[in-house]
């Protein structure tokens, strides 16, 4: 046969089209678009910080903005910020995330009379608002109404003058967790309202009541920092321990040395029994002699036997706690949190306050002085009356400015009174329940976009700057607020006759007079930082209110419902973060879900499983949700999270678990009810777990713990066993790395840092069910044996944060057929995407199974792919990565250090893990630098290796967890 | 009956080659792509005596060398050649406040992560990479930047060739 | 040209052996309906692969920490059944066991498809296929080299040799039957057969060098039997996983090839010789001397199984006792128990006469054979994987439809392949056959 031309043609040109694809697909034309004018001191392609505030809660940590060509990929803390110094929590680090929101607000909108929403311009939507609000003024007093987040400076000055301009003083700040009791019971016993500082670091024995100060109390990352201090003492040698008395068994919990599952509500009466058994055994301190006669008669009631049946905790119990908190002076005892949070939480709050007086903490764990911005927060009566203000029709206009009442609150007053308003404007950036009611919508800029300012307690003045020019055709929310009092008829008052908020807020610094350094520093610095100095107090006679607080609360039949926020969902605001759904919640695994927590002899009395979606039944109301079964929850109750069951149209956040305010009360102010029956509805619902299996105590866990006292044998130097290879020669680094179990809080900021800097992709809950996550660190939670003693429980958890060990004698690099992972001469475990070609052997042969696979291509909803990492290459389908100890790091510590032609400091290169840390449990640097900070640890007696019997020679040294002494 | 095995060999020994041809044809064309405007580089450097960094001012600091800012061309083009229709048509830019889109002439694939300030600080000259630009009116690709010729330089001036100096 | 005239008895051999040449229209449309079929089927498992290849590795049910599953296991498979050609036609040649001629050429036939099959599955397994060539040594101007230290390379190279030696072989014990086609036969096929005989006519000379390659190749592709698969092990056995990490591995994957290998003989032969009407010459007699090493070899791998269980619960490390627990009682029990049931157990019915006389008896415990092999792979693959140091990543694999498709799809592949060489080339050697007829006569 012989071959025609045409077919030969043919041939050949099937053949170069291969041989053309063979090479890299043809690029797209690539274009350079230079700046018109360069602004000053950015220079392309070079990373810029940019300080501003976090206002993903109101602890307001400071943060900077990492912006490359003009776009934020990334967040960090401040370090200059005396609140979080340098760390952010997984929320903060997910703040990004809501700023590339895919569903964010795009514009101003206008619901029709059809009930649809629909795109206006900005002028139209100003107009309609200063129209209603003429109207408004014309028809009275406080027919405005403000319900907003917390501010503090300008922009609280900038409403408040702005609600005068339309005769109207109706401003309320909501947060979803007020903390009223707190202030309450200073003003009771102490004589000043306000909510006091509590000092984690000065104790040496923390009581905590039900509070979650390592997750959303207060101000987690400064506690979190604060109660690592606490445990470092430990390790030294010093006395320092932590109780957790709550009914359920929270990720602070799980970090306490023991737990007293108290019965819910008895919280107050256990506080009142332990300074009973100090009061009657006379240990109290020195200072409070004179208050001795009252305080016996007052407490007379509260004997550790008469209130067991309130408590559930054994009398000689209370007692011995009792003589530890005082001998283990100063210590603190705080309380709250939303398991404790019901109508007579104040009691609670004053119990803990007359406890932390009588072992003599006042003024030196818990002080005073230095006001905290949360005091000036709306209680729930607040918002009560002005529900019903709204229902009577006394309100023509309500502003509503980036919150979420009609998800947080309970169901009820609030969403009837909302029908009654005639104009419901919203400032919220995204879609939110309560936007669903709201007639205008004018959006405000994400805080990264805008100019503000936030004060989180008295000497901390954050500022907020923007960190790239707004993606959205949003608006500030201030400017609207100016654009529109220059509306008004007489024209703003001068406080008001600002061209823009930016300058408002610039003025209110000083920015005007060029003497005052201020507003350059500030700009520099984030901020204007000093500590108001503490101011002692002295406790008065309050036996007035304490009766008040003995009456019993009386337990109804069936189980008790709590809800508890969830570290990572918060009140629900970071529920369309899809890093925070996607990384495991510390305390359930769970991941892309809600569900409910009952302890597994209920779950065998109601014949119930793991994962059986059940129906739960209050008096007001049912949310459906599946079971999750935890040995950390007191078998008469029934726990779950807050923030999920979310119904806005979030595309992360939609159809995952249950709302669970709808079964609470509706006067908004607890976050617990009992008479809860649970009912099978057939079916079930997967709750995704990271990890497919609970860990096993078949073996020796990879966790390892020591007291104080143990022999320090550290971990063997023996000489390692023969070798066919020559050792690695590590010329000159050998990067290293030590993370400290004993500091490890477990709270996830790492995961969600490596998350943010690594361009790590999220893959959705159908994937994670098939264990195709691909976080480069994970937190894995070991949980010893309890030890039950009495009712205190001994509860030995240990956190593992298990990432690439960067082995010296890898499995993974011997087993590539193709050196797509090899040992780099610094120590690195080296993973080339391009070169991989995807065998999987290397994952096969790592026995810590820290590599992943990109089982497909990975995908970023629009306008995410803004926030990558221009440094890290974004791999894809069907090659493996593996955390790299974030090597675009190392190149720039390098280079930074060759621009100033010196060598590399210790400290130079910090990854995103040990960066973010809030415990700085992370240490990373160079271990051939006798003198660096790790060095120093991978040579701590309490230095151990995982898995150290396969001789895998890993480069990150644990810290073992050192647990009390268990004696009596 | 031999004759035909014979051609058969002959189309099989032409098949084989052109293929080879077609894989290994080089690739680099003589003129680079048209811009937005005809800017010559031969004119600014000879001419005008100006140095590379005096425009790509970022080179020494930053992984980018920098395509200058429209007010940095307009800085000497108000004044300087206002006639030229070139100049005319920058002029017009800049007054539409509009960026000039130079389409890029270099692209290294995006898992290559290069830094123009490691070469320059090393003494790296500009022509080593980019060819005698001054020589150029279009600019054009003087090197098909292969890894390989990367490596060549790399080996010749004991830079490291550790994967992960590119590859992260 | 006609041949020297042969005896009546040879020329019977010869025309029997032939008779695939001129086919009876039945024949020709079962055949070819089969060959048909088969190719139908693997055609559609190339389609999922291009499906795979797109969509990423996520339409298969991999996930981490399995991820290896049943196309590493059918790899393996592929190459155990690769092993009784070679067995069969060298080793038994060693010895004289002149039983074997019968179904040596089947045998050998086997083992080159069966090679074709199982190269398909470590490309097919990557993330990257399109990239395979990587794994290939060649100078390129990146620098770039392949790790000789990983034993996917000690693969690739061990399994190309084992390819080359027994295409040889085959070929080479080919030569004089393709001749006497040649000579048979006139037009095309003529031409075809004149290449492929490369010139022999039977010279005693040529005789004599042809035995002479014959045995030393034998005994190279002995060495190669042993070797092979013991690369092939050490996949697995040089990873530190616990339940691959063993020594043991070696000597008791190759004896679970030849088994695999023997069992996948009885299964296509018995219909094969109803197909090719070649009763007289593959006789039960043979088939039962095969069942006699089944039982043979399927003692060697109970005995491997014991000393299994033995390291991993008197062993010291509990993660190495845990698996094996895992894998005995755990989720995939059924996978451990089936393996048992089919390789330890119903090989031993072959001690029974009846059952070695009996054809359906050896077609079924063949077949189950072969099954409880490839389920065997993938137990050791999936469940050492599922289940090893640190409990927060065990896992669950479930194969999804396209995997398993496409692993139907390689049997399709191997049975077309199969069928196209064996259907144009004399199916029983001729030339053994007369050869140990003249032995017999002597005797």
């Amino acid at each position: 046969m012989t071959i025609g031309r045409r077919d030969f043609l043919k041939v050949i040109g099937a053949v170069s089209g291969a041989a053309a694809s063979q090479r890299c697909s043809p690029a797209p034309i690539e274009t350079l678009i230079p700046y018109l004018v360069p602004p000053e001191n950015i220079v392309p392609g070079e990373a810029s910080f940019i300080a501003t505030t976090c206002r993903e809660c109101p602890a307001g940590c400071g943060m900077l903005a990492k912006t490359v060509d003009g776009r934020v990929i990334k967040v960090e803390g401040n370090p200059r910020h005396p609140v979080n110094a340098g760390a952010l929590c997984a929320r903060g680090q997910a703040s990004i995330q809501s700023l590339y929101d895919p569903d964010r607000l795009r514009g101003p909108l206008t619901r029709g009379r059809d009930g649809q929403l629909r795109a206006i311009t900005w002028d139209e939507g100003e107009a309609r608002l200063a129209a209603a609000l003429r109207d408004a003024r014309a028809r009275g007093r406080n027919r405005v109404a403000w319900v907003g987040r917390l501010e503090t400076g300008s922009l609280e000055r900038l409403v408040r003058d702005w609600l005068a301009l339309f005769d109207s003083d109706r401003r309320l700040f909501f947060e979803t967790f007020d903390f009223e009791p707190l202030r309450r019971a200073s003003g009771i016993v102490v004589g000043r309202p306000e909510i006091p500082r509590y000092r984690f670091d000065r104790a040496n024995f923390v009581l905590s009541f039900g509070a979650d100060f390592l997750e959303t109390w207060l101000s987690n990352v400064e506690f979190m920092r604060e109660y690592a201090a606490l445990r470092r003492r430990r390790a030294a040698g010093g006395e320092a321990s932590f109780v957790m008395a709550a009914p359920r068994l929270s990720l602070t919990g799980l970090n306490a040395d023991e737990w007293m599952p108290v019965k819910p509500g008895g919280e107050t009466a256990l506080a009142l029994a332990i300074a009973h058994a100090i009061v009657a055994e006379d240990l109290l301190d020195a200072r409070l002699r004179p208050h001795l006669p009252w305080m016996r008669s007052a407490l007379a009631s509260f004997a550790p036997e008469a209130v067991q049946s309130l408590t559930d905790v054994r009398p000689d119990d209370v007692r011995l706690l009792a003589r530890q908190f005082v001998s283990a002076t100063p210590s603190l005892a705080v309380g709250g949190g939303a398991s404790a949070r019901d109508a007579r939480a104040d009691a609670l709050e004053i119990a803990v306050l007359l406890l932390n007086a009588v072992a003599g903490n006042l003024d030196r764990t818990v002080t005073f002085g230095g006001a905290s911005a949360l005091d000036a927060l709306a209680t729930p009566g607040d918002m009560r009356s002005l529900a019903a203000a709204m229902a009577r029709g006394e309100i023509d206009v309500l502003l509503i400015h980036h919150a979420n009442p009609a998800y947080t609150r309970p169901s009820g007053d609030l969403e009837a009174a909302l029908a009654h308003v005639p104009l419901i404007v919203s400032f919220a950036s995204s879609p939110d329940e309560t936007t669903a009611h709201a007639h205008l919508i004018l959006p405000d800029h994400h805080s990264l976009e805008s100019w503000g300012d936030y004060a989180p307690r008295e000497g901390v003045e954050g500022l907020l700057q923007p960190a790239m020019t707004p993606i959205l055709e949003t608006r500030a929310t201030g400017d609207v607020l100016l654009r529109v009092a220059r509306g008004v008829d007489g024209g703003p008052p001068p406080a008001l006759s600002v061209d823009s908020c930016a300058s408002y807020v610039a003025a209110s610094w000083g920015q005007s007079n060029p003497a005052d350094e201020g507003w350059t520093t500030a700009l520099k610095s984030g901020g204007r930082f000093s500590e108001a100095d503490e101011i002692p107090v002295t406790i008065r006679d309050f036996r007035a209110v304490i009766p008040s607080v003995s009456e019993p609360a009386v337990a109804a039949a069936g189980l008790t419902l709590i809800a508890f926020p969830s570290p990572f969902m918060y009140d629900g605001r970071s529920a369309n973060c899809s890093w925070l759904q996607e990384i495991p919640d510390p305390v359930s695994h769970t991941v892309w879900n809600g569900w409910i927590e009952i302890h597994p002899d209920t779950a065998h009395r109601l014949g119930l499983a793991q994962d059986d979606l059940v129906t739960v039944q209050t008096a007001h109301g049912r949310a459906t949700a599946a079971v999750r079964v935890y040995e950390g929850v007191r078998p008469d109750l029934v726990a779950m999270p807050i923030g999920y069951g979310r119904t806005a149209g979030l595309r992360h956040a939609e159809n995952r678990g249950a709302r669970v305010a709808e079964l609470l009360p509706p006067d908004g102010a607890s976050w617990r009810t009992d008479g809860v029956s649970l009912s099978r509805v057939g079916g079930r619902r997967l709750i995704v777990l990271q990890s497919t299996t609970e860990p096993s105590t078949s073996r020796p866990a990879l966790a390892q713990t020591s007291t104080a006292s143990a022999p320090t044998e550290g971990h063997e130097k023996e000489p390692p066993p023969a070798d066919l290879y020559p050792p690695h020669a590590h010329l000159q680094h050998r990067w290293g790395m030590a993370i400290d179990l004993n500091a490890c809080t477990g709270c996830s900021a790492c995961v969600a840092a490596c998350y943010s800097e690594n361009n790590i992709p999220v893959v959705g809950e159908r994937a994670c069910a098939e264990g195709r996550e691909m976080s480069w660190i994970r937190i894995e939670r070991y949980d010893a044996p309890r030890a039950q003693r009495g009712g205190r429980r001994r509860f030995e958890s240990v956190f593992l944060p298990m990432l690439c060990q960067q082995c010296d004698e890898a499995p993974c690099e011997a087993v590539c057929p193709v050196y797509a992972t090899y040992h780099n001469p610094e120590g690195l475990n080296a993973q080339v995407y391009v070169r991989c070609i995807g065998t999987r052997f290397c994952s096969n042969n790592c026995p810590y199974k820290v590599r992943r696979f990109n089982w497909a291509r990975p995908s970023w909803p629009a306008p995410h792919q803004m926030a990558l990492n221009p440094d890290v290459t974004v791999r894809s389908a069907g090659v493996m990565e593996k955390c790299s100890f974030c090597v675009q790091r190392i190149h720039a510590g390098k280079n930074a250090a060759a621009r100033e032609a010196r060598t590399l400091r210790d400290g130079d290169i910090v990854p995103a893990c040990a960066q973010t840390c809030p415990a700085d449990a992370i240490v990373f640097g160079d271990l051939h630098d006798p003198s660096s900070r790790v060095a120093r640890l991978a040579q701590d007696s309490r230095g151990y290796h995982v898995l150290e019997e396969l001789n895998t020679r890993p480069a990150i040294t644990y810290l073992k967890r050192i647990m009390p002494e268990s004696k009596g | 009956m031999l004759p035909r095995r014979g051609s058969a060999v002959v189309i099989c020994a032409a098949f084989a080659l052109l293929v080879t041809a077609t894989i290994t044809w080089p690739r680099s064309g003589a003129a680079g792509p048209r811009q937005p405007l005809d800017f010559s580089h031969r004119a600014h450097i000879l001419a005008d005596k100006l140095d590379c960094e005096y425009c790509h001012s970022t080179a020494r600091r930053s992984a980018r060398a920098g395509v200058p800012a429209l007010e940095r061309c307009m800085g000497c083009h108000r004044f300087v050649a206002t006639a030229h229709p070139d100049v005319v048509t920058l002029t017009r830019y800049w007054n539409r406040r509009e960026p000039i889109a130079w389409v890029q002439v270099n692209v290294l694939p995006r898992f290559v992560h290069f830094t123009h300030e490691a070469h320059v600080r090393a003494g790296v000259a500009c022509q080593q990479c980019h060819g005698r630009v001054e020589d150029m009116d279009r600019v054009a690709p003087a090197h098909e930047l292969t890894m390989g010729w990367c490596l060549d330089c790399h080996r010749s001036r004991q830079a490291p060739v550790d994967c992960l100096t590119c590859h992260y | 040209m006609p041949g020297p005239s042969l005896s009546p008895s040879f020329q019977r051999v010869t025309d029997d052996v032939l008779r695939t040449f001129t086919w009876t229209r039945v024949g020709w449309f079962a055949y070819w309906g089969a060959v048909g079929l088969c190719g139908y089927g693997w055609s559609i498992a190339a389609v999922l692969w291009w499906y795979q290849m797109r969509a990423g590795l996520h339409v298969t049910g991999l996930d981490h920490p399995v991820m290896w599953g049943v196309y590493i296991a059918s790899f393996v498979f592929w190459i155990g059944i690769a092993h009784s050609g070679t067995f069969i036609s060298a080793i038994l040649f060693l010895f004289r066991a002149t039983w074997r001629t019968a179904i040596a050429r089947a045998a050998e036939t086997m083992t080159i498809v069966a090679l074709m099959t199982a190269v398909i599955f470590p490309v097919l397994h990557l993330g990257r296929a399109w990239r395979a060539y990587w794994l290939i040594p060649y100078p390129n101007e990146r620098g770039l080299w392949i790790n000789f230290s990983s034993p996917l390379i000690w693969d690739a190279v061990a399994i190309a040799t084992y390819f080359l030696v027994s295409v040889l072989f085959w070929y080479l014990e080919l030569v004089p039957d393709f001749a006497v086609v040649r000579d048979r036969s006139e037009g095309r096929q003529r031409r075809i057969f004149r290449l492929l005989a490369l010139g022999w006519s039977a010279t005693a000379g040529e005789w004599r060098a042809y035995r002479k390659a014959y045995g030393l190749l034998a005994a190279v592709i002995t060495a190669l039997v042993v070797s092979v698969h013991s690369i092939v092990s050490w996949d697995f056995a040089a990873a530190i996983l616990p339940g691959w990490h063993s020594t043991i591995f070696a000597p008791y994957f190759v004896a679970g090839a030849i088994l695999s290998g023997l069992a996948m003989v009885l299964t296509l032969i018995i219909p094969a010789r109803a197909l090719l009407g070649a009763q007289r010459y593959i006789t039960i007699e043979a088939l039962g001397k095969v069942a006699g090493l089944i039982v043979a070899l399927s003692l060697i791998l109970t005995y491997s199984y014991v000393m299994e269980a033995f390291f991993a619960l008197r062993g010291t490390h509990p993660v190495e006792r845990d698996s094996y627990l895992f894998r005995v009682a755990g989720p995939p029990w059924p996978l451990f128990w089936t393996t048992m049931v089919c390789v330890s157990i119903a090989p031993l019915m072959f001690l029974a006469e009846r059952v070695r006389r009996s054809l359906t008896a050896l077609f079924c415990i063949g077949l189950a054979i072969n099954a409880g092999m490839w389920i065997e792979r993938l137990m050791i693959v999936t469940t050492s994987l599922a289940h090893d140091f640190d409990p927060y990543v065990w896992g669950v694999y479930r194969p999804t439809v396209v995997e398993l498709a496409i692993v139907g799809g390689s049997g399709c592949w191997f049975l077309f392949w199969f069928l196209l060489l064996l259907g144009h080339i004399p199916a029983i050697p001729i030339a053994e056959t007369k050869e140990n007829m003249q032995e017999a006569e002597r005797a």
